[in-house]
């Protein structure tokens, strides 16, 4: 299905503390931001399905959220909309699903929304009560930061990898967020400040963390044969795969990488036809500053093992030869888990239009990588491969 | 009365032990004792005393096993599913008896004479005695023990040869059902124990203890010399006959100072106080004061309302203990883990826990007939991920390994205390596991640390404890 689906709008509210606004306001907020972005105009009418990627529902919960939660936040009910719940990779696979919905011929125009509320309830008792999810032993204690801190321990243990190289991808990622009024974390910091900050968990710091954080993010997909109707400068999707893995940490092959990303980029990029070298920019999954560390390998930015030079190198940086998160990723655009992934083509379509502003990276083949991972241990992972030009 | 159960080489025998006491301490000086960690119970302890027993003897296996007798001193545990965990944890089918004996720090004795008499009878071939002191952390201090009773078989070993208790209905020095313990008249317990002890101590050695004043202060011309200075042909049947300037070779239990002044015994014979495990206990270093040497040995128990005294014959090399000598010096060891019970994901009353309660305990996997892959935890893995084959036989998992990677936890849910640490274990089989520690040191640990995977409780939240394994740190001989 490479090149057979094009984003034509994308859009998405400020990532944070929304204690103003509830799931559903979230939600709309995004949807009319990404509406309003495509360039020739779209009509509500000309929605023919839609993708909801949440993983916390509304109301703390208190619900059992649907593909309806959206069609009303959105004042569309009778639209067919399904809820996506897929871990933290929620929002790439309702993009995936709404891609294949119109790949398949079923639908023209397909809308997404990523929509979360992290903050409705304290630290302790909002994200962090996921420690309670899962197998109530082998998964006791467990938390968000136990689910990538020991492949972390391992990769500095295997490789060498030092605990300043993690601050590395924290400080950029802070530099970037800096030139993105829609991040959650703006400010810039220093590797010291990094090391400096209260340790969570081993070896992350509270900077080495991504915030927990409200937010929406929308994108606007159709068939690529009708994306002029839209606009003159579609990003189209060249490439999905996503890939399951082991579950439990004694099932993992290996404890420095992820099976499934592996497998997902594999997919992707045979789909779009292209090699990591192809690639002009990255936003891929930084929920820890090691995550980013280890998935430099996984998506064949490096070699095995080699993630902690190339963030020394400052290779990753916004004018280094390979950007990865320019938006600010994860650990300072925020986290809000089914939004995340839907925020990343947001990046990456500004990005491939050459509109991201002081932010921007240079473009040599118009093609850029997203991925997006998570699931309980790291089960399941998203890579796309998004083009300016069509194949 | 004293019951003489027959020549000192046949009848019903200890023919193995095993002894488990927490590292950790409270207290100072005489009042220093064993306490056990957060996560550690009267299930836990009973466990790591069958472990250390099938680890000291290699001619015992738990296959040979045909019978349970567990001695608890807490009636929480009665009518609850724990004996069945403490019998599915140590890998014994489910229709192996389990009998329970609470109470007292008797309870012990009682589980020895209920495994002696099913073997003596015919019904039990090798009964597993257990008895488990979870402790006060004040004056009764933690620990458990084990013992294998058998027909005997050549091998060294201890067999009863008599026991006399005398009660006396006294109030005082008793715990309620709170763990409060309630105190007395300490002279006047003390009369009254050294009466019953005397009495006791008569009639299984046939010597009058008070006759040589080695009771203090002559207390016992209450009437008690009146009535008991005849031995009345109870006697036990000893071999080698008592020693009366020995006295007793251990005494043990709530009065046993009292006990063991009025039998002659000196304070080397008077034992930490570890509850309901303290009669077995006692009776161990019984046999260890014969030096390695086979003879007669004599111990008394004591509650404050009643003492026992028993008579056994120890073979030369027979299972015997001895405590560690722990001076109350040292600044005690205080326990490592959070008495913390949080909820977790589904309830301990979930029917979740029968499902998955036999790979929990027993650290048991699934090995594929097809082609041999192992699967964790089977309960949730019917097929297999390496042929397709959705037939299983069972495939128990190493315990001991190392650390191949870890985490040290600062910011948890609620309820899971303030910091934990979590391993991956790389276990010797080739296998993987990841728990959470328990008494290690967290700020020293480091990918490559020996390890080996213990019963621990992780949370006694909504219905029954529930447990599983946890990584302690594992000792490596040079």
């Amino acid at each position: 299905m490479r090149d057979r689906v094009a984003v034509v709008g994308a859009g998405m509210t400020v990532f944070g503390e929304h204690f103003d606004a509830g799931l559903e306001q979230l939600a709309a907020r995004a949807y009319r931001t990404a509406m309003a972005s495509v360039d020739k105009g779209i009509e509500p009418g000309e929605l023919q399905v839609g993708f909801f990627a949440n993983v916390m529902g509304s109301l703390a919960g208190n619900e059992i959220p649907s593909g309806a939660t959206l069609a009303n936040a959105i004042g569309l009910p009778g639209l067919p909309v399904s809820r996506v719940e897929n871990g933290c990779p929620s929002g790439s696979d309702a993009i995936r699903l709404a891609a294949m919905s119109v790949a398949s011929g079923v639908y023209d125009v397909a809308v997404v929304v990523g929509s979360e509320k992290l903050r409705e309830l304290p630290t302790k008792q909002s994200l962090l009560e996921s420690g309670r999810a899962g197998h109530p032993i082998l998964s006791y204690a467990n938390t968000a930061a136990t689910i990538f801190a020991p492949q972390a321990m391992r990769h500095m243990h295997e490789f060498g990898t030092t605990r300043e190289q993690l601050a590395m991808v924290a400080v950029k990622a802070a530099a970037n967020a800096a030139l993105n009024d829609k991040a959650q974390r703006r400010t810039a910091i220093t590797v010291d400040d990094v090391l400096n900050s209260p340790l969570v968990c081993t070896p992350f710091n509270v900077l080495d963390c991504c915030p927990q954080s409200d937010g929406g993010a929308a994108v606007i997909l159709c068939r690529a044969d009708i994306a002029s109707r839209y606009t003159d400068k579609p990003v189209y999707i060249s490439g999905l795969g996503l890939a399951t893995e082991a579950l439990y940490y004694h099932e993992k092959s290996r404890m420095t990488g992820w099976d499934s990303t592996v497998l997902a980029a594999r997919r992707a990029y045979e789909m779009a036809g292209v090699s990591a070298d192809d690639i002009d920019v990255v936003e891929l999954h930084d929920c820890f500053t090691g995550t980013e560390i280890i998935t430099y390998s996984d998506l064949g930015l490096c070699d095995e093992g080699q993630g902690g030079k190339l963030v020394e190198s400052g290779a990753t940086a916004l004018t280094g030869r390979i950007p990865v998160n320019p938006s600010g990723g994860l650990l300072a655009k925020g986290h809000p888990i089914g939004a995340t992934g839907v925020a990343q083509y947001v990046e990456l379509f500004h990005q491939l239009r050459e509109e991201a502003g002081a932010r921007q990276v240079a473009l040599r083949t118009g093609k850029a990588v997203q991925h997006n991972v998570g699931g309980y241990s790291v089960g399941i992972s998203v890579v796309s491969v998004l083009s300016r030009d069509r194949g | 009365m004293t019951v003489s159960e027959g020549a000192a080489n046949e009848g019903p025998a200890i023919v193995g032990h095993g002894v488990y006491r927490p590292p950790f301490s409270a207290g100072t000086g005489r009042r220093r004792v064993t306490v056990r960690n957060g996560d550690e119970d009267a299930v836990t302890l009973a466990v790591e005393a069958a472990r250390d027993l099938f680890a000291r003897y290699d001619r015992l296996r738990v296959e040979q096993l045909d019978g349970v007798a567990l001695a608890v001193g807490r009636p929480d545990l009665l009518d609850g599913p724990q004996p069945e965990m403490i019998r599915e944890a140590l890998g014994m089918a489910a229709d192996v008896p389990v009998t329970t004996s609470a109470g007292d720090a008797l309870a012990g004795l009682a589980a020895l004479r209920a495994a002696t008499d099913a073997v003596a009878t015919g019904r039990s071939r090798a009964v597993l005695v257990l008895a488990a002191e979870p402790g006060d952390g004040a004056r009764v201090s933690a620990g458990a023990v084990a013992l294998v009773v058998t027909p005997g078989n050549g091998t060294p070993s201890i067999r009863l040869l008599g026991q006399h208790g005398r009660g006396d209905v006294v109030y005082g020095n008793w715990a309620d059902r709170d763990g409060t313990r309630h105190l007395g008249d300490g002279r006047y317990l003390e009369l009254r124990v050294a009466d019953s002890a005397a009495h006791a101590w008569r009639a299984v050695t046939g010597v009058n203890a008070t006759a040589d004043g080695t009771t203090a202060d002559g207390t016992t011309a209450d009437g008690t010399t009146a009535d008991g200075t005849t031995a009345d042909g109870t006697t036990g049947g000893t071999t080698d006959g008592p020693d009366p300037d020995r006295g007793p070779d251990a005494v043990t239990g709530v009065a046993a100072v009292a006990a063991a002044r009025a039998c002659g015994a000196g304070p080397a014979a008077v034992l930490p106080d570890h509850g309901v495990a303290g009669p077995l206990l006692a009776l161990l270093r019984a046999v260890d004061t014969c030096g390695g040497a086979g003879r007669t040995v004599h111990m008394l128990a004591t509650t404050a309302a009643r003492v026992v005294a028993v008579v056994a014959h120890a073979d030369a090399g027979a299972p015997s203990w001895r405590p560690s000598e722990v001076s109350g010096d040292d600044p005690p060891v205080p326990p490592t883990e959070p008495e913390s019970s949080p909820p977790l994901s589904l309830p301990t009353s979930s029917p979740f826990f029968r499902r998955a309660a036999r790979e929990l305990l027993r650290l048991e996997g699934a090995r594929c007939t097809g082609c041999g892959h192992v699967v964790f935890p089977p309960s949730q893995r019917p097929v297999c991920p390496g042929c397709g084959s959705f037939e299983f036989e069972p495939a128990p998992l190493s315990r001991t390994g190392s650390v191949y990677s870890y985490v040290v936890n600062r910011f948890l849910p609620q309820g899971f205390g303030d910091e934990m640490a979590l391993v991956l274990g790389e276990m010797d089989d080739g296998s993987r596991y990841w728990a959470p520690t328990s008494g290690m040191d967290t700020s020293g640990l480091a990918i490559g640390d020996p390890v080996e995977l213990r019963l621990r409780r992780f949370t006694d939240h909504g219905g029954a404890p529930a447990y599983a394994m946890k990584f302690v740190a594992r000792e490596v001989s040079a």
